[in-house]
């Protein structure tokens, strides 16, 4: 799941405007996926992260917790911005890159994998069974945290998320995130994650759009849906 | 004759200047002038010292130019989790090095050691 989920952040970031190359590095286990246009080999990513990696934590020693690293060049520019306490994302782009978007870009998808990672370490570490009279009730806790979890990463529902998030990053770019972030929890927060509620996901989405034209546009979209 | 090494009279007014007129720019809330050698030349009051941290960076940044085939690091900086901002602007033989406020634009903070170096 871990990996896909950075094939899938690697993936998009390599499709932002400006973006030459971008690599998940584990500071033990090295590369984990990248992706790019051709431009910047993976070993070079290698390197540029192991760099970024000791300065991350040389930063820690001196009392500077480091959001992000740039190194500005003549001609590129490579960002460093730490995924999780193992992981770095570095990013090589050349000067259109939008640096605090991806940045941002980066920043937010950590949250959502480490909220999904403390939900279902939480699901896992539930054990109710030494509690007297609470254990039945206690195993049907447990599995339908489960089936929440289960629910949010269904197969039937991932094609209507990617084609609602993909949708909303051609008519508000880097916002999307947020916004698909936001919307999706107060849907989440009032029903569950099934089909027959999708329009209602598509109407928090549209009313976090500003442009009303936009917002008009998304709704058009999917008004069939 | 004069060592290649050692900041030279330009170099040194360039310091002066730069030292009058940091504090007064918004934003700044601390500052170091380091050498090429990552020695302190001078620095605003109670900044902590950061010294080995910052010639780790700058010889990372080399590092990376020669991977890259590139020139510079032009400009470093880093968005730490205090909110600020820490900036390293490499300039010939000496460094400038800022610790921002978190809503400073380090393009627009550049523009303006740009524009005091080089008037």
């Amino acid at each position: 799941m871990a990996e896909k989920n950075m094939n899938e952040i690697a993936a998009k970031i390599a499709l932002m405007d400006g973006v030459r190359g971008c690599a998940f590095f584990h500071k033990e286990q090295g590369i984990q996926v990248w992706d790019g246009d051709g431009s910047i080999a993976e070993g070079t990513l290698r390197e540029l992260a192991i760099y970024l990696v000791k300065l991350q934590l040389l930063g820690g020693k001196n009392g500077l917790g480091i959001h992000a690293s740039v190194f500005q060049f003549n001609n590129c520019t490579v960002i460093g911005v730490p995924y999780s306490a193992e992981v770095m994302v570095v990013m090589c782009c050349s000067e259109q890159c939008d640096m605090d978007a991806l940045i941002k870009f980066v920043e937010m998808r950590r949250q959502t994998a480490a909220q999904r990672k403390s939900s279902i370490e939480v699901t896992q570490e539930l054990d109710y069974s030494h509690y007297k009279g609470l254990a039945d009730l206690g195993g049907d806790l447990t599995a339908s945290m489960e089936m929440i979890i289960e629910e949010e990463d269904s197969e039937v529902m991932q094609p209507y998320y990617d084609q609602l998030y993909e949708s909303l990053a051609e008519l508000i770019g880097p916002l999307a995130d947020y916004v698909a972030q936001e919307s999706f929890r107060r849907w989440r927060r009032d029903g569950p994650a099934i089909p027959a509620r999708i329009f209602d996901l598509v109407s928090l989405m549209a009313d976090e759009i500003e442009d009303p034209v936009l917002a008009e546009e998304f709704l058009n979209r999917f008004d069939k849906m | 004759m004069e060592n290649s090494n050692s900041i030279n009279k330009k170099e040194n007014d360039n310091i002066t200047r730069i030292i009058r007129v940091i504090p007064s720019l918004a934003g700044v809330v601390h500052f170091y002038i380091m050498d090429w050698r990552g020695k302190i030349i001078e620095t605003s009051g109670l900044a902590p010292d950061i010294t080995d941290f910052i010639t780790f960076t700058l010889v990372s940044g080399v590092k990376m130019r020669d991977l890259l085939g590139s020139r510079g690091p032009h400009r470093i900086w880093y968005d730490l989790q205090s909110k600020g901002k820490l900036l390293i602007v490499p300039f010939g033989r000496f460094n400038i090095v800022i610790f921002l406020k978190k809503n400073v634009s380090v393009a627009k903070m550049s523009e303006q050691l740009s524009v005091i170096l080089h008037g």
